[in-house]
């Protein structure tokens, strides 16, 4: 009877996640959407950025009023306080709030300073940082020393820190003073200043940690709020760090974190006003929400849907098959029949069509051309049937794509199985490249096609590396991509680039899916910046918000 | 009679144990031997694949490197010593964990389980006493409702109704009534309302049948002739006797409640042991999910033993074969 009832009860665990998630079929959390690049773009201080869309933000002539609390209905629970490993969205909601880093963006998607006052770049293996007056949460100072720890903290061989492979490059650091520091390189890394960017890599306190405080399980930053209080699961109490950097800023009190799992009732949270903003608002509400006035919808497309093809396995081992696979899929019945119409088809690569990147010239890759994928696949000597593949998808958020996907090709002539797996299962397939193909999401931190690196460099740590994608002509460009500083000379380098990946077709390339946050219309100041994916420094901030009267 | 009640207790105490024994070494075989690597959950949900160095540090560090088989002996010394080990994830004594989550799932499945038995064993003693009736009917209509639709649908119909739609009640979810008892009552009306219709309509039906059947045994007819009221004749003596299976449906409610609330406690985000298992499991963290199972696996046998106990209570009849059977 025990182990019946044992078994019932994981079953019953199981139909929950499959009924309630698909059901609402909300768009997949942000930890398993699978996508934070180590290394990052190569946005030097003088390259032209060419922004061309500024910040969703909810923008208001209205003075910023002090005072309130805001409530965060997230997705899930927060779990974790180490600072320099990156838990997807969670890491800038709520790490992000707390803790500073050397530089970061402003609402336009511009680097600029913020514990670094200013930088310098006098030659290519030196970096000199020149930091501003700040105070850490338990009133000590900011001062170079913390820097250096802070980095090291992450470097050394080891730490298991998620930016350690990026920050490798740093050879050697010295703090000639209390405001700077120096940083030698051992190879030239134009990208640094992007990476010193991103949440994850936090500046901590060097004498708070050696009097025997514990990061992963305490917090004390410089950012514009302190963590007051929390309960597991329940709570997490930010509130205002009275000595922030920024005179005035923080408005709000604070920003009370509820984790909510359940997307109808993290729905309802907000629709009763329980809550003031909350995270990954499913396709099926849109018009609902959009139709209230006391609710605005901050809705962007940076995250997509990718089905992964292994090069180095049958039937996917021939290019032709990759490319036939792409071309029998109809990118619009997906987008209509698992989001609604609210997804955009990708005609081309990982640059959606409203970037300053994107290439015209690709657009149109992909269209749906059952002829050509047989031709294509004749070519090889194959049949339709002869492709006979096992798909991988998580039984919840992508299942209705993987469907969709696994219908179409079945309906071309290709033998595919559609086998459910979960989570835990997809990151060690996924990580160890045991996979024919898997479908997967995927979004980039920062709006710059150096991500394209993470991906297709064949030390790419999202995709490349796991399954053996090497091409040499691909790593020189990104070298180059990295290290150049004009916009139309690395815009040429991209597209020269994105050329290959689309002749190498490594993956099935389907929809930009819609991300879309619900918030009270009393809610002002909240951003985020398209282009920068759901882990960026940009992502789910408040440090700007306040609440109307 | 006492020492004979307390070898009975006694050995099946000692079948408890062996029984949670298997349980939670079964579960600890059945997670070491799935696929997906706790240490690579940890290291950010594999959002990026971490370096082995990483990787390798990690299962060194939760000492996965070893051999399952000393996995498994080193895990029994310390369950012995009543250890559980620690979390994975949070690195706090999954003993300690378990304290501060299995009030909170208690704080849902009591008061749904006093909800069910005091409305559902009334309606089903009212539906026995006025068979075929209209409000026999319709209870009757009613619970069949509450068995054929899973918990999460009402749950969220629930929660929209009177949370979004007539705003009557905050959106269900958990507040320690020692910050504000008032908090909780409100917040867990929903969620304690929805997880108690299944064992009502299952008390209501049990009750109903055994009433019906006690309703024409040959004492009832003696009542009448002794010229009893039917009040009397229907609680003294009817309901009494139709206890007894109540007793062992509500025992086995209870266990199933225990499981059940998995669903509520997700939908209302109810940080109790089972949403604690679910993220357990997603994350791998072996020492939460052995924790948690051994939890269930224990109350299960315990209300189990107390509904046997009980059984004897209530009908003398059982004592003495119990009685006769342990001497």
């Amino acid at each position: 009877v025990n182990t019946a009832i044992l078994l019932r009860s994981f079953v019953a665990g199981a139909l929950m996640i499959v009924g309630s998630q698909m059901a609402c079929a909300s768009p997949l959390t942000a930890n398993s959407t699978g996508a934070a690049n180590e290394s990052v773009a190569p946005i030097r201080p003088d390259v032209q950025l060419a922004q061309a869309t500024p910040g969703v933000a909810s923008t208001s002539n209205a003075t910023p009023r002090r005072g309130g609390i805001v409530k965060v209905g997230y997705e899930r629970d927060v779990e974790n306080f180490e600072p320099h490993r990156n838990y997807g969205s969670s890491t800038p909601l709520f790490q992000g709030h707390v803790y500073d880093t050397l530089i970061g963006y402003d609402l336009k998607g511009n680097l600029v300073g913020r514990l670094a006052e200013r930088w310098e770049h006098p030659d290519p293996l030196t970096y000199v940082f020149h930091l501003r007056t700040a105070k850490f949460h338990d009133g000590s100072d900011f001062s170079a020393e913390d820097v250096v720890f802070s980095l090291d903290r992450i470097k050394k061989p080891g730490s298991g820190m998620t930016r350690a492979g990026a920050l490798a490059v740093i050879d050697r650091m010295e703090a000639p003073d209390r405001r700077t520091v120096i940083l030698k390189l051992s190879k030239p890394a134009g990208d640094l200043p992007v990476t010193l960017t991103l949440p994850d890599v936090a500046m901590l306190s060097k004498r708070w940690s050696e009097a025997g405080h514990d990061y992963s399980k305490e917090m004390n930053g410089t950012g514009p709020f302190r963590l007051e209080s929390f309960e597991r699961n329940v709570r997490y109490s930010l509130r205002r760090n009275e000595n922030f950097w920024i005179k005035g800023e923080p408005y709000l009190d604070g920003i009370d974190i509820i984790p909510i799992n359940d997307t109808p009732t993290r729905v309802n949270a907000l629709v009763s006003g329980e809550v003031d903003l909350i995270t990954l608002v499913p396709w099926e509400r849109f018009a609902q929400l959009s139709a209230r006035k006391d609710i605005e919808l901050v809705k962007t497309f940076d995250s997509f849907m990718l089905l992964r093809l292994n090069p180095n396995r049958p039937p996917f081992n021939d290019v032709r098959v990759r490319k036939a696979l792409n071309y029998a899929l109809d990118r619009k019945a997906i987008s209509a029949l698992a989001w609604g119409g609210e997804a955009r088809p990708m005609s081309a690569a990982l640059i959606p069509p409203d970037s300053p990147w994107f290439n015209p010239a690709a657009a149109n890759t992909w269209v749906h051309d059952p002829a050509k994928a047989r031709a294509l696949l004749a070519e090889a000597g194959l049949k339709p049937s002869d492709v006979k593949f096992t798909l991988y998808s998580i039984p919840f958020v992508h299942l209705p794509t993987s469907e969709v996907v696994v219908q179409q090709l079945k309906q071309f002539g290709m033998d595919v199985t559609l086998q459910t797996i979960e989570n835990a299962v997809l990151f060690d397939k996924r990580g160890n490249g045991d996979y024919q193909a898997m479908m997967d999401g995927g979004s980039n931190p920062v709006a710059d096609p150096v991500f394209y690196a993470q991906w297709f460099g064949s030390s790419g740590g999202n995709y490349a590396k796991a399954v053996g994608f090497s091409v040499p002509a691909l790593d020189q460009l990104f070298d180059k991509i990295q290290n150049e500083t004009k916009f139309d000379t690395r815009k040429a380098l991209v597209a020269q680039a994105e050329k290959i990946i689309l002749d190498q077709a490594p993956w099935g390339f389907l929809v930009f899916r819609p991300q879309a946050e619900g918030k009270s219309a009393r809610l002002k100041g909240y951003y985020r910046i398209p282009g920068f994916g759901s882990d960026s420094p940009v992502y789910l901030k408040l440090d700007k918000a306040w609440l109307e009267q | 009679v006492a020492w004979c009640a307390g070898n009975y207790v006694v050995r099946r105490s000692l079948g408890a144990l062996v029984l949670s024994l298997v349980a939670v070494s079964a579960v600890f075989w059945m997670v070491h031997l799935i696929p997906g690597d706790p240490a690579i959950n940890i290291l950010g949900g594999g959002d990026q694949s971490p370096s082995k160095e990483s990787v390798d540090a990690v299962r060194r560090q939760l000492g996965l490197d070893r051999p399952v088989l000393f996995q498994y002996a080193g895990f029994l010394r310390k369950l012995s010593q009543l250890d559980l080990g620690a979390s994975f994830v949070s690195k706090q004594p999954v003993v300690n964990e378990l304290a501060v989550r299995i009030p909170r799932t208690l704080l849902l499945v009591f008061p749904a389980m006093i909800i069910a038995i005091v409305v559902g064993f009334p309606l089903g003693v009212l539906a026995a006493a006025r068979r075929g009736s209209l409000s026999d009917t319709l209870v009757t209509f009613v619970t069949t409702l509450f068995f054929a639709v899973p918990v999460f649908v009402y749950a969220l119909l629930l929660g929209t109704v009177f949370s979004v739609y007539l705003g009557w009640l905050p959106v269900g979810r958990y507040v320690n009534p020692l910050d504000s008892l008032s908090g909780y009552l409100l917040r867990s009306l929903v969620p304690v309302i929805s997880l108690s219709l299944l064992p009502m309509a299952v008390i209501m039906r049990t009750t109903r049948a055994a009433m019906v059947e006690q309703l024409t045994a040959e004492y009832v007819k003696t009542a009448w002739s002794k010229g009893l009221t039917f009040t009397r004749i229907l609680w003294r003596h009817i309901a009494r006797n139709a206890l007894l299976p109540v007793l062992t449906a509500t025992g086995l409610q209870f266990g199933q409640l225990l499981a059940a609330s998995v669903l509520v406690e997700f939908i209302f985000n109810w940080p109790g042991v089972n949403l604690y298992l679910l993220q357990a499991i997603a994350r791998r963290d072996y020492p939460a999910i052995q924790g948690v199972v051994l939890f269930v696996a224990v109350s299960f046998i315990v209300i189990n033993l107390a509904t046997d106990l009980a059984y004897g209570m209530i009908d003398p009849r059982v004592r003495r074969a119990t009685k006769g059977k342990a001497s």
